[in-house]
């Protein structure tokens, strides 16, 4: 759309690009995993639409492919592939990885709520929060499983990464009448009643 | 010798010379004297008669003073009575010894004090009687050169050295004697308090008194009721321990002013006060003070408040006190099965302890307790206790003296009796923190009684109402207030309804043979009803017009909504039996209508006659054929009603009653109706909780979480958890009112 970009990066996106809907949709997205060699739910593409700044999951307009290959550094499927170990070390990265993660909350979310479903926070938390992370993932997991059952507001999105950050392992320096989410509060109070602090 | 002068006149004058010669003292004046003065004392001390007078030998002493031999004379006084003295101890050291032969070392004798007394007494009274001799010596000399002030005095004092060294068993031996009398005595047996008065008289004299004798007392006194306290605590009830308490001590405060110095009484008393009361307190306040709280023993309580007080253990007393109320209030509160009697036994625990603190226990400690205790308990189980109350005071007034127990017929006896059963309920309202379930509830019921007429008396509701404003402020029943006087210019829009002939024509035209009474509620004051429709009669529907009409005749401005879910009417209904007048909602009223033209319907043509929606219509369905009053049959049988029913009129409905009230529900409480006004509560709280979290943080701009927290719990008037205000905190944020800060997340910032 005459852009001034590379000619290449267009004829790629091309190839992906659903001519009805004139965007990428999930079936082209399918595809360009395969071709560069990721499955679909691997934590490298959350880092991928992240550069592309996709508003949607499971689409990618024209301009955003385009920009975000552009931001990537690359303009083909080859560089792409090769990229792929750098893109994952973003992750390491701790100013990246909180854009990347505040980023991901807006990403899962249907387009009209403001909160994010349960079941997809839950898929997309354990990606980007591995147990080498926190080592409390799957029991904060279980817990919302289990005792929230509602969906996962923003605020409670962006702290719990706060929260990783600041708390160490038996939580001593937790502060319930402090401002954490209620959630948090919650299950702080359940791993201390269960015993499961450093387990 | 005269010297007679040849007088020239006639006057004769006479001289007189002194004598030339002076008249001389015998050589041994002095010791003459003293022999004699000797003698006189030596059968003093025998105890037999003295020759010489007393007169004499006083005059005896004042000459040889006067002659200047006063030291010399107090010399051998002071010998004389030295002798004396150790001769009486002597002679008592040899009773006491045989005494102690006799007994050993820890009995007594009190024939041994007896005789011990008595031997003090004669010395007494024989260093009296050398006083009297040498009164003038008493009065010259060693008044103003010596270090006695008396004879007396140095007699005792000799006797005192003596009785210090060498003759120290004697004190030893009658102090003991002492003791194990009193012991005795404590112990119950009779024993002879004037021969031990004296005994201690004598101690005092002597001035062994406070050294010797009292410290011993006390030590004796102390191992005595230590061991008696600690037994007998075991052994007996509290009520008992506290009357053998107060027993002990008035008997020893009698024994001591009875035979021992006056100083002796506080320390004696506080001994026995730290050995019978201070260790026990603890086992005393948890070993049988909750059942005298209990049982309302209110001598026992008087004497346990005095018991303590004397220890000052009002403190320990007071928290016991205020614990078991807590407990107790407690389970009062939490039984949820007898809900139905929690607030009457709440109010009858307040009366009692309310006697109990004003006759037992008036102290301002004590009734900061029981309020505190009050203040606890009231507020477990969050609106629970609050609902009830208002449901209390509900059947107050509406029952009147009736529901009050009160034995008066009417009139005044009764109005008091409502009077006092509110006040004891104001009472209890003090203490409810979460005022606004109380209104919320309060309200609900007043609603209905303003509207179908149950109140008891009109009176009664505006002094219920004037009650609240003086524990609130006219703020809190400003909403009520406002439903009497909307029920009052009801009244009076009827009146002019009635008498405008316009009205009254046209209303005969639309509906004739129909009468109408509206109630107009402005909306905000009353709670909040339903907006539930239905189906009417054409001729009904238009003559409720002709009432908006007339009503908008005179505010104008103003938008009328019909209630029918709070209609009532009066239906003439012919049965096989006869007519009958049932009253009735409107609702049943439009399901009855439906039979008019036809005798059996089913559920869902009835549903499409009337357009009640399907709870509602449920629930008058079985109000008309499950009840009491079974004016339509159901089929098939049954307490439910289910979509697939038919329902015919029962023609062959009879009753006693020419009028039959079957609009029940109306009046019932529900569950259901309970457990909405607390949801509209709760929610009505998260709005105030919501809009005072704005209203600070427009004004402060930034704040950090905790005094947010702080402030919010001081602005609202309920009570809150600070975890639920933390919910309301990120609903806001979600809601983007607020935001965190972005450098430190406990801090927020306000939104515009």
């Amino acid at each position: 759309m005459g852009r001034g970009r590379n000619k290449a990066l267009h004829d790629l996106y091309l190839e992906y690009e659903d001519k009805t809907a004139k965007k990428v949709l999930a079936e082209g997205i399918i595809r360009f995993c395969e071709d560069i060699g990721i499955a679909p739910e691997d934590v490298v593409m959350i880092v991928i639409c992240w550069h592309m700044d996709a508003q949607t999951m499971g689409e990618f307009t024209e301009e955003e492919f385009e920009g975000g290959l552009e931001d990537i550094g690359v303009d083909s499927i080859t560089s792409l592939k090769a990229a792929i170990p750098s893109l994952r070390k973003e992750l390491n990265d701790r100013k990246k990885f909180k854009e990347i993660y505040e980023y991901a909350f807006m990403f899962s979310r249907e387009n009209n709520q403001k909160c994010l479903q349960l079941d997809v926070a839950l898929s997309v938390w354990p990606l980007l929060i591995t147990k080498e992370k926190w080592k409390y993932i799957d029991l904060w997991c279980e817990f919302l499983q289990e005792h929230h059952k509602k969906a996962i507001s923003k605020d409670t999105w962006t702290q719990l990464l706060d929260f990783i950050d600041v708390m160490d392992d038996t939580f001593s320096q937790y502060d319930p009448t402090g401002a954490w989410p209620y959630l948090i509060d919650e299950f702080v109070a359940l791993v201390k009643e269960q015993g499961k602090i450093g387990n | 010798m005269m010297d007679r002068k040849e007088s020239r006149g006639g006057v004769k004058k006479f001289v007189i010379k002194p004598l030339r010669s002076r008249t001389s003292l015998p050589e041994d004046f002095r010791d003459a004297n003293w022999r004699q003065l000797c003698e006189a004392i030596d059968a003093i001390k025998k105890e037999v008669p003295v020759s010489t007078s007393l007169e004499q030998l006083y005059r005896s002493v004042e000459d040889v003073c006067v002659q200047g031999h006063s030291e010399w004379l107090y010399a051998q006084l002071q010998e004389r009575c030295q002798g004396h003295a150790s001769s009486v101890l002597s002679s008592l050291s040899e009773v006491v010894q045989g005494y102690q032969e006799q007994m050993g070392d820890t009995a007594y004798s009190e024939q041994m004090l007896d005789q011990v007394g008595g031997l003090w007494d004669v010395y007494c009274s024989q260093l009296m009687l050398i006083r009297h001799i040498f009164l003038y010596l008493d009065r010259t000399h060693l008044l103003m050169k010596s270090e006695h002030r008396s004879v007396f005095e140095m007699g005792l004092r000799y006797f005192k050295e003596y009785m210090n060294t060498e003759y120290v068993q004697v004190k030893k031996m009658v102090l003991q004697g002492i003791m194990g009398a009193v012991d005795a005595e404590r112990r119950g047996d009779a024993v002879r308090r004037d021969v031990l008065k004296n005994l201690v008289r004598m101690f005092a004299l002597l001035g062994l008194y406070e050294d010797s004798l009292m410290p011993l007392f006390l030590e004796r006194a102390r191992a005595f009721y230590a061991e008696e306290g600690n037994r007998i605590i075991l052994d007996v009830s509290l009520s008992e321990y506290l009357e053998y308490v107060e027993k002990r001590i008035s008997e020893e405060f009698n024994r001591c002013d009875a035979i021992l110095e006056p100083i002796t009484r506080i320390p004696l008393i506080q001994t026995v006060e730290a050995c019978v009361i201070e260790p026990h307190v603890a086992y005393m306040l948890e070993h049988g003070f909750e059942k005298l709280l209990d049982e309302d023993r209110i001598a026992d309580l008087k004497r346990m408040y005095d018991v303590f007080g004397r220890v000052k253990a009002h403190k320990a007393l007071c928290l016991a006190f205020k614990n078991h109320l807590k407990k107790a209030g407690s389970s009062i509160v939490e039984n949820d099965g007898k809900d139905g009697d929690m607030i009457k036994n709440i109010i009858s625990l307040k009366h009692r302890m309310d006697k109990i603190v004003s006759e037992c226990f008036d102290n301002i400690i004590y009734q900061d307790a029981m309020k505190d205790a009050f203040a606890y308990f009231v507020n477990l189980r969050s609106n629970r206790p609050a609902e009830l109350l208002a449901k209390h005071m509900d059947s107050i007034l509406r029952g009147g003296g009736k529901s009050v127990g009160s034995g008066s017929k009417g009139g005044r006896g009764a109005e008091d009796d409502v009077e006092a059963a509110l006040d004891s309920s104001m009472a209890i309202f003090r203490f409810i923190q979460g005022k606004d379930a109380f209104e919320a509830f309060y309200k609900k019921d007043l609603a209905k009684r303003l509207l179908f007429n149950r109140s008891f008396s009109i009176d009664m509701e505006k002094s219920a109402i004037s009650k609240l404003k003086a524990e609130c402020g006219a703020h809190f029943t400003s909403k009520l207030e406002g439903m009497f006087t909307d029920v009052e210019l009801s009244k009076d829009m009827m009146a002019s309804f009635k008498t405008s002939s316009d009205s009254m024509e046209e209303l005969t035209n639309v509906c004739p043979g129909t009468d109408i009474s509206v109630q107009v509620l402005t909306s905000g004051l009353w709670p909040t009803y339903p907006m539930l429709e239905c189906n009417f009669p054409e001729n009904l529907a238009n003559g409720l017009e002709v009432f908006k009409k007339h009503y908008l005749s005179k505010y104008s401005g103003r938008k009328l909504l019909w209630l029918h879910s709070l209609g009532t009417c009066i239906m003439k209904v012919r049965f096989s039996s006869g007519v009958k007048e049932l009253s009735v909602s409107f609702f049943q009223a439009a399901v009855l209508m439906a039979f008019e033209d036809s005798d059996s319907l089913t559920y869902s043509e009835i549903s499409t006659a009337t357009g009640l929606e399907d709870d509602e219509l449920k629930r008058t369905l079985q109000s008309l054929a499950c009840g009491r009053e079974r004016v339509l049959l159901k089929d098939p049988k049954g307490k439910d009603v289910n979509d697939s029913d038919t329902f015919k009129f029962n023609s062959k409905y009879t009753s006693k009653l020419y009028r039959v009230r079957i609009n029940a529900i109306q009046m019932k409480e529900s569950v259901d109706e309970s457990r909405k006004t607390n949801e509209m509560v709760l929610q009505d709280r998260q709005h105030q909780i919501d809009a005072a979290i704005v209203r600070i943080m427009k004004t402060r701009k930034t704040l950090g979480h905790k005094l947010l927290i702080n402030e919010l719990i001081s602005q609202l008037r309920f009570p809150v958890h600070p975890p639920d205000l933390k919910r309301r905190v990120e609903s806001l944020i979600d809601r983007e009112y607020l935001e965190r800060d972005s450098s430190d997340p406990q801090i927020y910032n306000y939104l515009a």
